[in-house]
């Protein structure tokens, strides 16, 4: 059980240096686009990041629930709403994926995940993985510079 | 060891400076003005899949006893 979780917190903690990395980048990238092109290509940037947060968001939400030897009621209806918030963001994940596929720069659905890893963030308070809220605050930062 | 130690340490090692380093100079580089990477160009990458309702039902298990 020791080696899995060192397992698990150096894959963790490599995914938040990732991050980390990535978020100057990001930053950086947060200007207003010369047109169409430079719109996908931010939306495409966001996306992935947003991709990040949900893995990382994911890997905290089984930590603390693994965690938890003797769950309450109270533990069980938190976290069937950080699971439920997880859930419709992969949705909204996976139609803004369809969207850059098809061309179209899926930012609405990009939003609507990053709104719903917030909730997930807000819920695991705490447990919260550090770097996640960092890692949204870029997100949006994004696609306010790509609309 | 604390946290930045680790991630000392994650930077010092080989394979993560040989694949984290080409990528970072790459992104940076085109930030500045230079040729857009051709790696970000390639398929996007899948939605990844959540764990967390596995790790759910598990705790529904022991709640219930």
């Amino acid at each position: 059980v020791t080696a899995a979780l060192r397992r698990f917190l150096a894959g963790l903690r490599l995914r938040l240096l990732l991050t980390i990395l990535v978020v100057p980048v990001m930053a950086g990238c947060a200007r207003p686009p010369r047109d169409a092109e430079d719109a996908l290509d931010a939306a495409q940037a966001v996306y992935s990041l947003s991709c990040v947060a949900l893995e990382v968001a994911d890997a905290g939400a089984v930590a603390w629930l693994s965690g938890i030897e003797q769950p309450t009621q109270e533990d069980i209806a938190r976290g069937e709403q950080v699971a439920g918030a997880l859930a419709l963001a992969r949705d909204a994940l996976i139609r803004a994926r369809a969207a850059l596929v098809a061309g179209r720069d899926g930012l609405d659905e990009v939003r609507g995940a990053v709104a719903s890893l917030r909730i997930v963030a807000a819920l695991l308070g705490a447990q919260a993985p550090p770097g996640l809220g960092t890692a949204l605050d870029a997100a949006e930062r994004a696609i306010g510079g790509a609309q | 060891m604390s946290a930045l130690g680790t991630a000392l340490r994650i930077l010092r090692d080989p394979v993560v400076r040989g694949i984290v380093v080409p990528l970072a100079e790459a992104v940076v580089a085109w930030v500045r003005g230079g040729e857009r990477p051709v790696w970000l160009d390639g398929a996007l990458r899948e939605v990844p899949e959540l764990h967390a309702p596995v790790a759910l039902a598990e705790a529904k298990r022991r709640e219930r006893g």
